[in-house]
């Protein structure tokens, strides 16, 4: 009886710690949706952050008004008596707006807005996380146990900087982290590379990854400031048809690439990155430029490869001509390449799992969301620019403009400018040219 | 085909076809299941249909799956530049057509088809389109002067830069994508055929490692010289490619390929190549369609009035259908008219506005107010 009354006592302890956390731990995504349903007959499904337009009955004019902004909250209580709270910019600045569901006439999802959700107790209590992404003052009762031993997988994409950046990373660790050091976490490369500001904030995130988790790299494609990325990684695999090199730095405007001493830093750089992954730094300072060359020599009876940061080598692998991009026969070679893996059950064999498993599905709702956002925002953006300029009055402008700051909002303005070549550039810009809209509205009333 | 190829085939290959009965001959029927790449890379050979093939190729689990390319940007005669240009393959889609070998070779695998087993048979490939013939296991060429695997010195306008070391990177870059169809097909041993293929300055030798040829950049220990030239990238036609055991053989139909895999007999599965014609039919009655539609629509333009620009309208309306129905069409919409689905968006939008304007404005000028005919079109002379 008194054994009985401990093991409830111990129950009642950690597995009420152990709930909480599992709950506060689950993505937003994992949360059930709220269904909406309107008086008309239409629904609208969906979730805190969701970027809507909404278009309703206003409760004290009885006129029919849009408006467009981030859902921060859904009240909860019968069908028809909810209410949503509806984050929305008023005259240039944020306001708040609550929308009863009676009143709604049609609601339309059209982003999402990126969520912060806390990710421990601890981060609920402090209000956020160490700029590594960790939690801060994490117990061991808050640490989660996989069910069985598996990976974080991360797809990495596209334009590094716009789809493929640090950001994404980042989220993926803070994901591993909840399940405490040493997690594997997979980053599956597919990019021409992008841009060198985000190289080096994958810098910082990775190095920073390193130190508490394994980060292995698979290339599926990595060039430029991808492999960059590639290089950063405890351990690298390949697809049949990986490619990685030609880390050449250039300014795309001019078409110029760099020269002198900021050359001379960034071979170092690579070099560096390189060695500190235990890869050999000629192969990577030859990615830059035509002015590093390399060779190596395979003994074919231990296999044995030497190599060398000149032409001394049995095998040129680039000379002053070209700048190295690897393909797969030559990264196993000269070590840059741990194994080849087609497939996710392939890689699991490389990594020692016994099979792929993927210990939650967070990785590939960060790359989804993440896409979906960017893609939407870019099939938009040229549309509202045709709506916009097609615009005969002032009003109907600013409704195009404030279509177009949610797809900033969802996105950001590296990817407003670069991937969806918004006209308005950086989002103040366009804020102040709405602002000055509305008082040319406002003046001639 | 050669005589003395067809013997040695038979020769080597008996063995392994050689029936044991009469009920196994019938039972061991390879079915096999010819895909045709034929026509323009970009519109005709397009991402979209083999994604619907290798569907049908997972369901039929054929034995044998045989890749018939013919896709040629210039005829033989390439001095004279007769071509029709806008037939050209579509280069920008290079990467696409990389993920469209990737995606091909992935459905295969699904379907069971063993490696061996995958073939492409090139009936012409010269230009952007020849890069399919790297990318299977086997490769054989049709016995003709006219077959042809070559034109891919197309791919050096992805490098042209002015500053050498980012001409050096794009030269990287795209290579790397480039080999990427030879790492698909597991030909990877034919990589600096590709690169004597693609860049003058690249040299291509051949050796011999047992029976085996082994291709190479390097002189030393070579038996052939393929492309001693600096200046020139290197073509094949069949005989030359067979000569050098780059081919696998030449054929004069899908019989003689067949037996040179091995087979004497075998079942033909259409339905791969029912579908695509179908598709190349379609597409292309469409694009036919849609040049009438767009003539059509700019004379309703110019009758004017709102009825003339809802007409307008409504043709507009229908080539976007289209466009938006076939990648296809919107690609030579955009090639050939420099027409964007985008644009004609605009255009239907921008219609509707001015239709609205008129009626707004034909109301607002009639003393009768909302009702009768008397209040159309009154605004349109602007």
């Amino acid at each position: 009886m008194r054994i009985h009354s401990r093991i409830k006592s111990l129950l009642t302890t950690f597995g009420l710690i152990a709930i909480v956390a599992v709950m506060l731990a689950m993505p937003t995504d994992a949360l059930a949706e709220t269904t909406l349903r309107f008086k008309n007959g239409k629904s609208w499904r969906g979730d805190n952050g969701a970027i809507v337009q909404v278009e309703f009955k206003h409760f004290r004019t009885g006129k029919t008004q849009s408006l467009e902004g981030t859902i921060v909250e859904i009240t909860k209580g019968k069908p028809g008596r909810r209410a949503i709270t509806l984050q929305t910019t008023a005259a240039g600045r944020d306001a708040r707006e609550i929308i009863l569901e009676g009143d709604i006439l049609s609601m339309t999802t059209v982003g999402q807005a990126e969520v912060t959700a806390p990710t421990s107790t601890a981060d609920a209590a402090s209000g956020g996380s160490s700029p590594s992404g960790r939690t801060v003052g994490s117990t061991d009762a808050e640490v989660l146990s996989a069910e069985k031993p598996g990976v974080f997988y991360l797809r990495w994409t596209g334009m590094v900087g716009t789809y493929a950046r640090h950001d994404e990373m980042e989220k993926i660790a803070a994901e591993a982290d909840k399940y405490g050091d040493n997690q594997i976490i997979v980053i599956h490369i597919e990019s021409g590379g992008g841009m060198v500001t985000e190289g080096d904030k994958i810098h910082e995130t990775l190095t920073e990854l390193k130190k508490r988790h394994r980060v292995v790299a698979w290339v599926e494609k990595a060039i430029s400031a991808a492999a960059y990325t590639a290089m950063h990684a405890n351990e690298i695999y390949w697809h049949d048809e990986g490619t990685m090199g030609a880390i050449v730095m250039f300014n795309s405007g001019t078409g110029v690439s760099i020269s002198g001493r900021r050359l001379d830093a960034w071979v170092k750089r690579c070099g560096d990155a390189a060695e500190e992954s235990n890869l050999n730094r000629s192969i990577a300072e030859a990615m830059i430029t035509r002015g590093e060359v390399c060779s190596y020599t395979k003994d074919p009876e231990t296999g044995k490869v030497t190599i060398y940061d000149d032409l001394s080598g049995e095998v040129d692998l680039c000379d002053a001509t070209n700048v190295l991009t690897l393909n797969k026969l030559q990264a196993i070679d000269v070590g840059y390449c741990m194994g080849v893996a087609n497939t996710k059950d392939e890689l699991a064999k490389h990594l020692g799992l016994s099979e792929w498993n993927e210990v939650t599905d967070a990785g590939q709702k960060i790359y989804d969301r993440h896409t979906r956002a960017i893609d939407r925002a870019k099939e938009q953006t040229p549309r509202i620019m045709q709506d916009y300029n097609l615009s005969s009055t002032d009003q109907e402008r600013l409704r195009h403009m404030k279509r177009l700051l949610s797809h900033y909002e969802a996105c950001g303005d590296i990817i407003m400018i670069v991937e969806c070549r918004s006209p308005f550039g950086p989002k103040e810009e366009l804020i102040r040219q709405m602002e000055a809209l509305r008082k040319q509205i406002a003046s001639r009333r | 085909m050669p005589f003395t190829s067809l013997l040695a085939a038979s020769l080597v290959m008996a063995p392994t076809s050689a029936p044991t009965g009469d009920v196994a001959s019938e039972t061991a029927k390879p079915v096999v299941y010819v895909i045709p790449m034929d026509g323009q890379m970009g519109t005709d050979i397009h991402p979209s249909i083999y994604e619907t093939i290798i569907e049908d190729v997972q369901e039929v689990k054929p034995d044998v799956v045989v890749f018939k390319l013919n896709s040629a940007d210039v005829d033989t005669i390439e001095h004279i530049q007769n071509d029709d240009r806008r037939e050209a393959g579509m280069l920008g889609m290079f990467q696409e057509y990389e993920g469209m070998l990737k995606d091909i070779h992935t459905g295969l695998r699904k379907a069971g088809v063993d490696r061996e087993d995958m073939v492409v048979w090139l009936d012409d490939g010269y230009g952007i389109g020849a890069i399919l013939g790297f990318g299977f296991p086997k490769m054989f060429m049709t016995d003709s002067p006219d077959s042809r695997f070559g034109g891919l010195r197309v791919i050096q306008a992805f490098f042209a830069q002015n500053d050498a070391d980012v001409q050096a990177k794009m030269e990287g870059a795209w290579m790397g994508t480039a080999e990427k169809f030879l790492m698909h097909g597991g030909r990877e041993d034919l990589i600096p055929v590709l690169h004597a293929m693609v860049m003058p300055e690249k040299k291509l030798y051949a050796k011999f490692d047992g029976r085996d040829v082994v291709f190479s950049e390097d002189p030393n220990g070579a038996v052939w010289t393929l492309d001693s030239s600096t200046e020139r990238v290197l073509n094949f036609d069949s005989d030359r490619a067979e000569r050098v055991m780059l081919s696998e053989g030449s054929v004069e139909n899908l019989e003689d390929l067949v037996f040179l895999l091995g087979h004497q007999d075998y079942e033909m599965n259409e339905r791969g190549q029912e579908m695509f014609e179908t598709y190349k039919e379609r597409w292309r009655r469409a694009f036919e369609q849609c040049q009438g539609l767009l003539r059509d629509a700019a004379e309703q333009e110019r009758e004017g009035g709102i009825k003339g620009m809802g007409r307008a309208m409504n043709t507009y309306k229908k080539v976007l259908g289209l466009a938006r129905q076939y990648p296809a069409v919107e690609t030579r919409l955009s090639r050939d008219f420099g027409v964007s689905v985008l644009q004609l968006e605009g255009k239907i939008k921008s219609i509707q506005k001015a239709i609205a304007e008129s009626k707004r404005n034909g109301r607002g000028g009639s003393s009768r107010g909302r009702s009768g005919k008397s209040g159309r079109g009154g605004g349109l002379g602007g």
